[in-house]
């Protein structure tokens, strides 16, 4: 039941996709709209078919920066919310510092990251780790602050330590929420790659793009969004997968 | 009967009278008002065109000539598209970068007048860096800012450095990491980078390109093919006011810095003292001391495509004439004077 719908929706979403590759492609010949504006979707498959090799080496060197970057910020994330809901005082402390985080403009300071950590991958890592930290604490703290009180008075009746009932109770109620942090952290971990690629790199797909854009070379430049895209829907479908398994007695497991 | 004449005299004497007024040039003939984009290729700062356009708009010399102009400023070289889709009617680029868009991308790009008469790029070390001559950088960490440019392939070719023995690597464009002692080679902007980093506390030492014959040219106005075949008054009467507005802020620099901040708020008023006096320097050479600034030279874009053709800046040839015209820049100047109609 489970894989014809996922077969079903894949459908489904390569049918939407070619639907508006085919209107996109009739306009642009209609219109001879110039490739440095916007290139056909057919001529940017064709350089993606030419081009095929780079862009799976770059895209592997993206996604590799991006899934070091993501263990790390939601590892620091999900330590410090435990942290943070454990101790009222440390969410105090801890919560407006995170959010300095995240108000902070990434683009701005991303050149910084290179000066600290020179020019090899760490920078990028830490750019994505960064962009990915704080919708997973928030998540992870909002997901461990929502155990049923009553459970957690039950459980202590029985003479449960805290770290039974944290272990037992805390991270089992806030699995969903950790999964929906991932989720989006999954994503902001590839931009936050591609970012840190910009700004002194010479690998990636983040590179791919700021070469492309300069030189106004635009097939390769949608090429490698859409690389970006594919790896990001597979990251997703990928956590969506272990979601499901793990959550399976959840009613979020069903829904998804 | 002669008071009666009298009058008469006195009242066409007063009606054929000479408007009075602030201006003290000609107002050049009445012609509609044309609204037009100039956006300028980077952050508002003292790039000499910028400041060109900037001394107009205060002034009033667009105004003069029937001009209204938007200033607008391009971030991250969305420039080149808004200008070959006419969204916008001038700009600025430098005319390698303008040759190659016409060459790879066939964007339709016309240079109209040659400001930067040097390369505006080079490499710069450390003062007390222990590299002395191109051969030094074997051995070294050279960095480039997007990639790998024909300058710096050039310089590989007259040094004859051995690029094997050179670890180079993608710096982009933030010169603290020269600074931080990250590179030892940086490619610099000249017209603000050094002064940038003299100001953090290190000086440096260049390698001009320019100073080893490679032939680079800087900034020049530029606009788009439709701009060129179809109002050509425009581009004239855009180009006349933006060249009575650079001579003036030659003739005063400070002047001309107090109109700059007026644009670059925030930014600081010594580095783009610095920046102007820099690319004035930059503007002038026997050419353009003969001929005024702007002036071009068909001899010097062919040397240009052929030397980036030479060290891969351009991927396939293209032709020179159909990427600058002098014709404009031309018909503003009488003996190296700008004529003010």
């Amino acid at each position: 039941m489970t894989a014809r719908r996922t077969i079903t929706d894949l459908g489904v979403a390569l049918l939407a996709i070619a639907a508006i590759a085919a209107a996109l492609e009739i306009w642009s010949r209609a219109l001879q709209v110039p490739s440095y504006l916007l290139p056909a979707p057919s001529a940017v498959a064709a350089r993606m078919a030419t081009d095929a090799g780079l862009l799976a080496r770059e895209g592997g060197i993206t996604l590799s920066e991006a899934a070091a970057g993501f263990v790390l910020g939601t590892s620091v994330a999900f330590a410090l919310a435990t942290a943070m809901a454990w101790s009222r005082p440390l969410e105090r402390t801890l919560f407006p510092l995170a959010i300095l985080v995240k108000l902070t403009p990434i683009v701005a300071i991303a050149p910084l990251f290179t000066l600290w950590f020179g020019f090899g991958t760490a920078p990028k890592v830490a750019i994505a780790a960064l962009i990915t930290f704080f919708p997973m604490l928030v998540n992870s703290f909002v997901g461990l602050r929502s155990a049923d009180l009553q459970e957690v008075a039950f459980l202590q009746t029985l003479g449960a330590s805290g770290r039974e009932i944290f272990r037992h109770l805390r991270v089992p109620s806030a699995l969903p929420y950790l999964f929906s942090g991932a989720r989006i952290s999954l994503n902001l971990a590839l931009i936050g790659a591609v970012i840190g690629e910009w700004t002194g790199a010479d690998r990636g797909l983040g590179r791919v793009i700021f070469v492309a854009n300069a030189n106004l070379d635009l097939t390769i430049l949608f090429g490698a969004v859409l690389v970006l895209a594919a790896i990001g829907i597979a990251a997703n479908a990928l956590v969506g997968a272990a979601e499901r398994r793990v959550l399976h007695w959840h009613p979020i497991a069903v829904a998804t | 009967m002669r008071g009666l004449t009298l009058l008469a005299v006195v009242l066409l004497a007063a009606c054929n009278a000479p408007a009075v007024g602030p201006s003290p040039t000609p107002t050049p003939t009445q012609v509609p008002v044309e609204k037009v984009t100039f956006i300028a290729g980077f952050k508002p700062q003292a790039d000499l065109p910028f400041v060109a356009v900037y001394m107009a708009q205060e002034k009033g010399y667009f105004r003069d000539q029937s001009l209204e102009v938007d200033i607008q400023h391009a971030t991250s070289g969305e420039h080149i598209q808004l200008l070959a889709t006419n969204r916008a009617q001038f700009s600025t680029g430098s005319a390698g970068d303008v040759m190659k868009r016409v060459a790879s991308a066939g964007v339709p790009l016309v240079s109209i007048a040659q400001i930067g008469q040097r390369d505006e790029q080079a490499f710069a070390v450390r003062a007390d860096s222990p590299i002395r001559t191109l051969k030094d950088w074997e051995g070294r960490l050279v960095g480039y800012k997007t990639t790998v440019s024909a300058d710096y392939l050039a310089l590989v070719s007259i040094g004859g450095i051995d690029r094997a023995k050179v670890r180079e690597v993608a710096v982009g464009f933030d010169p603290r990491v020269l600074a931080d002692g990250r590179v030892d080679v940086y490619p610099v902007f000249t017209a603000n980078e050094p002064d940038t980093l003299a100001r953090l506390g290190i000086p440096v030492r260049l390698f001009d390109p320019t100073s080893f014959g490679v032939p680079g040219l800087g900034l020049s106005f530029i606009t788009n093919q439709q701009m060129v075949d179809t109002k050509p008054d425009v581009v004239t009467r855009f180009l006349r006011a933006a060249m009575r507005g650079l001579a003036d802020a030659i003739a005063d620099r400070d002047t001309a810095v107090e109109v700059v901040l007026k644009y670059a708020t925030g930014e600081d008023r010594a580095h783009q003292r610095y920046m102007l006096d820099t690319e004035i320097d930059a503007a002038q050479n026997d050419l353009t001391r003969a001929n005024g600034i702007g002036a071009m030279e068909r001899s010097r874009y062919v040397a240009l495509r052929d030397f980036l053709l030479q060290y891969g800046g351009l991927t396939k040839s293209v032709d020179v004439d159909a990427v600058f015209t002098d014709r404009f820049v031309k018909d503003l100047y009488k003996d190296g004077r700008l004529v003010w109609r």
